[in-house]
């Protein structure tokens, strides 16, 4: 293994499975509810910060930490999470 | 501690199967972590920094605190190599961003981001997504995007920005004088390109003369890419072909046809042999 630090990157994931997304979202503020969809914590629904498609746990994407930041799993939204939110 | 041992311990094993992670053990890895290679979609290598021990023990008690450390976010896990490997599975890319971050303007980088991945997209044959993701480029940065894009599609971040910034380093000066004089540099460039013409869909045939006439009337310009791409814009490509062999101020250089996805392209190079006359 040699040591390219040229060509590193740090993109910094923490990859998640979906049966650890209600911890997760629970970290962040959100919830699923019953009927499967995210929520807020006030019970608003939260929908895709780019698309504003609504959320469940078969498509969602990318949380940002610290915020409520949601993208669901749209290439496009994904792209949009990594230009704004990646560190490369 | 080996890595390996501090991911099992922290919880985190299923990580390493998910980036096939290939563990030099003749290494001594601490607790800072180390660089990792990793496969990327079965093609080109990547090195791959994995959160270090602290991080992941953000995870657990402030997870406010991980952005900050460099945590870009949690991410589903299917998604993550696709899209890493979408973005990054090319080495010269990876140059490419590392080269540009800091010395342009966060606007274009972003844009530069997302034009790599439209690029990518193109370059599997994925025109549905790539068109969505294009569009919503030009949505998120209608003052730069396209030409950010263009910049990215001709080369031009790997050729003719890449060697001025090579000038700049040459002349030894300090990094902060760099990034500022590439800065204004690229922002001139990005508000006018004197080297090229990109047709677009509503130009007409007088419009792309009167942009050409409007560059190789400049005193520094001596030659000209044209760029066309989609069927409509190679017929008038076609037609300028025609219109040019019979001018006496210019030459064709270069003709290049190319597929970019499905779309025809055309690239005219012409250059200047004289230096007073009108396209028009």
């Amino acid at each position: 293994m040699t040591d390219t630090s040229e060509d590193n990157l740090n993109f910094g994931f923490i990859a998640f499975k979906e049966e650890q997304i209600d911890e997760i979202a629970k970290k962040v503020g959100l919830r699923f509810s019953k009927s499967g969809y995210l929520r807020t914590i006030d019970n608003k629904p939260k929908a895709c910060d780019c698309c504003g498609h609504s959320i469940r746990k078969k498509n969602i994407g990318s949380i940002l930490p610290g915020s409520n930041i949601v993208y669901c799993d749209n290439p496009v939204c994904y792209t949009e999470y990594m230009e704004k939110y990646l560190k490369l | 501690m080996g890595i390996v041992d501090v991911l099992k311990k922290l919880g985190k094993g299923d990580l390493l199967n998910l980036f096939k992670i290939e563990v030099d053990n003749s290494k001594n890895y601490d607790d800072r972590g180390a660089n990792i290679t990793i496969n990327v979609s079965g093609r080109d290598k990547i090195e791959y920094t994995p959160p270090n021990t602290i991080e992941y023990q953000l995870v657990e008690k402030d997870h406010k605190k991980l952005y900050k450390n460099g945590i870009s976010g949690y991410v589903r896990e299917d998604l993550v190599m696709p899209q890493i490997g979408m973005m990054a599975s090319r080495a010269s890319k990876t140059k490419i961003f590392n080269k540009y971050k800091w010395r342009i303007e966060e606007k274009y980088y972003r844009a530069m981001i997302t034009s790599y991945a439209i690029i990518s997209f193109e370059d599997f044959g994925d025109f549905v997504t790539s068109n969505k993701l294009f569009d919503n480029l030009v949505k998120r940065f209608p003052s730069c995007g396209r030409r950010i894009y263009n910049f990215c599609r001709s080369g031009l971040m790997e050729g003719f920005f890449s060697n001025k910034l090579g000038e700049l380093i040459f002349q030894g000066a300090d990094e902060p004088v760099i990034r500022e004089k590439f800065k204004v540099f690229f922002s001139e460039y990005v508000d006018f390109y004197p080297h090229a013409v990109w047709v677009n869909r509503i130009m007409s045939f007088n419009e792309v003369l009167t942009d050409i006439d409007i560059r190789l009337k400049l005193d520094y310009i001596s030659w000209l890419d044209i760029y066309f791409r989609g069927n409509e814009r190679v017929d008038i490509a076609e037609k300028l072909e025609t219109y040019l062999e019979g001018h006496e101020g210019l030459v064709i250089d270069t003709i290049d046809r190319y597929d970019i996805c499905k779309s025809p392209c055309v690239r005219i190079g012409i250059r200047k042999i004289k230096d007073k006359f009108t396209c028009v």
